[in-house]
């Protein structure tokens, strides 16, 4: 079982990042505390916000404005998601229907933002080893 | 007044220009309006990449909003005109003579964007097929077609706009200050990408249709057409906030009950904060449409689809409710008397400007009050009757009397099971609009308001559905006929 989780995870490269954003998301739900959710929230959504721009604002340089809409909309839309996501967890008490929901939505826009980083990644690395875009 | 009262009891009157209306509204934005820029785009990208794919995918989306539009389409648009002629005829009149020769543009340019949608649909694929300077025709079509489509709603927006607010035409009258009203724009502004991301949502459920499921083109197209929703969402939630800043304050003291009825007026809260999720709900789809279609299944796609025909819908229903107690602001209100004559009818009555009378039918007769002698009977009778045209003439363009928003449900819930009498409705009646500003004050005098209260008394016993004069007929107040309702009405007819 173990092997087949370890074999799964190395199969892509952002799989492990990714789990770690929602096992992250999950344990800051449980914690119960707004003030460690915000802090915590906030330092991962900055990270993952900052490899995705990192990676997007690489591959604009020399695109059409489709291809510049297609590499940051995506991102760009998850972290207002995601930070929409942190004001609603951090202004509703836990337990209550606002929480559950933010918690949800930041969860899978977090892991959508590692996503997306890990694609831009992915296609730059393709491209710099000569693979066809 | 001038005109017979047509009247729907059971679904009530604007229902049946809401059911009109709203089915036309989510055709011609989201398959004409929004759809055709994207159709155009998409033919465009093909022609550029020399990928019949892109080509043979927007013919497939055009043909289908070709046969939508071209019959339900146009069908409810004219619906609308024949609804609000039989519902409202005073208000659509005013607004044709304010607005007759921007109606008639209007009517250019439909015919103009029904002609286009025929050629540009009947001529895709020959003109495809020879190429060249055919097809960069073909394209000029198209965004010709796109163009004019926006063009319609942009004038009916300034006409929606002035209903709510009619700005400096209050004062000046004039045809530009009618156009140019303070809602115009910042409603234009919102209808626009909302137009363009429905489009977009509605092309995404279509491509599924259109495209096998492990055609990688099926991805690409998702992700072209999720990025074309995804652009104008932005605008859709900035220019809606400065149409909602631009809707004058009184009006937004209706959200509560414009968002879900009087019933669920408390709701305002929660119903918002639905809608914020189903919002977020159709931006979480669409991100996965562009970063991950492959993970989409058909069934997500209906997600959106439906929560964004039910959001438009929705957002018309307030649209229309906010603006009460006017059909047009501050100039006409919904029961289709001009806020100028009210002095008139308030003093004189209304029954004294009626042209008809709406007769009781047998059905409507029963429920009189047991043991009555055959005058006192009649003398009763003659009161009904005349209430009943206060009624038709003053609440039933909004109230029916058995069915949706009847008045017999609003007394049953403030009064209950005590008699209505004329002192307790009428006490309500004279004073409802300073309680709820939804409703407009009352346009008869003193006498009519006791009449109408003895109407609504009888209708507690009485459970007939009230008939329209489209299935009843009226009776026309000739010279003979009493015009002026007052006390002496107490035995025989009145004077």
């Amino acid at each position: 079982m173990m092997n087949r989780i370890a074999r799964w995870l190395g199969a892509r490269p952002h799989r492990a990042t990714v789990t770690n954003a929602l096992m992250l998301s999950a344990l800051l739900g449980m914690t119960n505390s707004v003030v460690l959710y915000a802090l915590m929230g906030s330092i991962a959504l900055a990270g993952s916000a900052a490899n995705f721009g990192y990676w997007a604002a690489g591959r604009s340089l020399d695109a059409n404005p489709y291809r510049v809409a297609l590499t940051w909309l995506p991102g760009l839309l998850a972290t207002l998601l995601a930070a929409a996501a942190l004001f609603l967890v951090t202004q509703y008490p836990a337990g209550t229907l606002e929480y559950g929901l933010g918690a949800i939505l930041f969860a899978a826009e977090l892991a959508m933002l590692v996503l997306v980083g890990a694609d831009l990644a992915r296609d730059r690395a393709a491209g710099e080893a000569g693979t066809a875009d | 007044m001038d005109f017979p009262v047509f009247h729907l009891d059971f679904l009530g009157n604007r229902w049946l220009i809401a059911s009109i209306a709203i089915l036309h509204v989510l055709i011609n934005h989201g398959l004409a309006v929004g759809m055709m820029p994207l159709v155009a785009a998409m033919e465009w990208y093909g022609a550029k990449k020399q990928d019949p794919r892109w080509d043979r995918l927007a013919y497939e989306i055009l043909f289908a909003c070709f046969l939508v539009t071209t019959t339900v389409g146009a069908l409810t648009g004219v619906g609308i005109w024949l609804s609000v002629s039989l519902v409202n005829p005073y208000s659509i009149a005013s607004l044709i003579r304010v607005f007759f020769w921007a109606w008639f543009t209007e009517w250019l340019v439909f015919i103009t964007e029904v002609c286009l949608i025929l050629a540009y649909t009947l001529t895709w694929k020959e003109w495809t097929v020879r190429g060249g300077v055919w097809k960069r025709r073909h394209l000029r079509l198209g965004f010709a077609l796109a163009f004019f489509s926006w063009v319609t709603m942009a004038i009916i927006v300034a006409i929606l706009g002035f209903m709510m607010d009619p700005g400096n035409w209050l004062s000046d009258r004039s045809f530009w200050s009618g156009v140019l009203n303070p809602l115009y724009i910042p409603q234009l502004a919102f209808r626009t990408p909302l137009s363009a991301a429905m489009a977009g949502i509605i092309a995404m459920a279509l491509i599924l249709f259109f495209t096998r499921k492990h055609d990688p083109f099926r991805h690409d197209a998702l992700r072209a057409v999720g990025l074309w929703t995804l652009a104008f969402a932005p605008f859709v939630v900035v220019a809606g906030w400065w149409y909602y800043s631009s809707v004058p304050e009184a009006m937004k003291g209706n959200l509560g009950v414009s968002l879900a009825t009087l019933q669920f007026a408390d709701w305002q809260d929660r119903f918002l904060k639905i809608a914020v999720v189903t919002v977020g709900t159709i931006l979480v789809i669409v991100q996965l449409a562009i970063s991950r279609p492959n993970l989409l299944p058909k069934a997500a796609l209906a997600i959106p689809l439906v929560a964004i025909l039910w959001l438009t819908g929705h957002f018309e229903r307030v649209r229309e409710f906010i603006r009460k107690p006017y059909v047009i602001g501050e100039y006409m209100y919904a029961n289709g008397l001009r806020v100028d004559d009210y002095t008139l009818l308030q003093r004189d009555g209304v029954l004294a400007h009626a042209i008809y009378s709406n007769p009781l039918t047998e059905a409507e007769k029963e429920g009189l009050p047991e043991g009555l002698a055959p005058d006192a009977r009649n003398a009763l009778l003659a009161r009904v009757q005349k209430g009943k045209d206060v009624f038709m003439d003053t609440c039933s363009r909004c109230h029916t009397g058995q069915g949706v928003n009847s008045v017999k449900g609003h007394l049953a819930r403030m009064f209950g099971d005590q008699p209505w009498t004329p002192d307790l409705t009428g006490g309500y009646i004279e004073n409802m609009h300073y309680a709820q500003p939804y409703m407009p004050p009352f346009p008869g005098n003193k006498e009519e308001l006791e009449l109408l209260g003895v109407y609504l008394a009888h209708l507690q016993r009485n459970t007939a559905p009230i008939p329209g004069a489209q299935s009843n007929g009226v009776v026309v107040k000739g010279a003979a006929a009493s015009r002026i309702a007052d006390r002496t009405s107490q035995g025989g007819a009145a004077r």
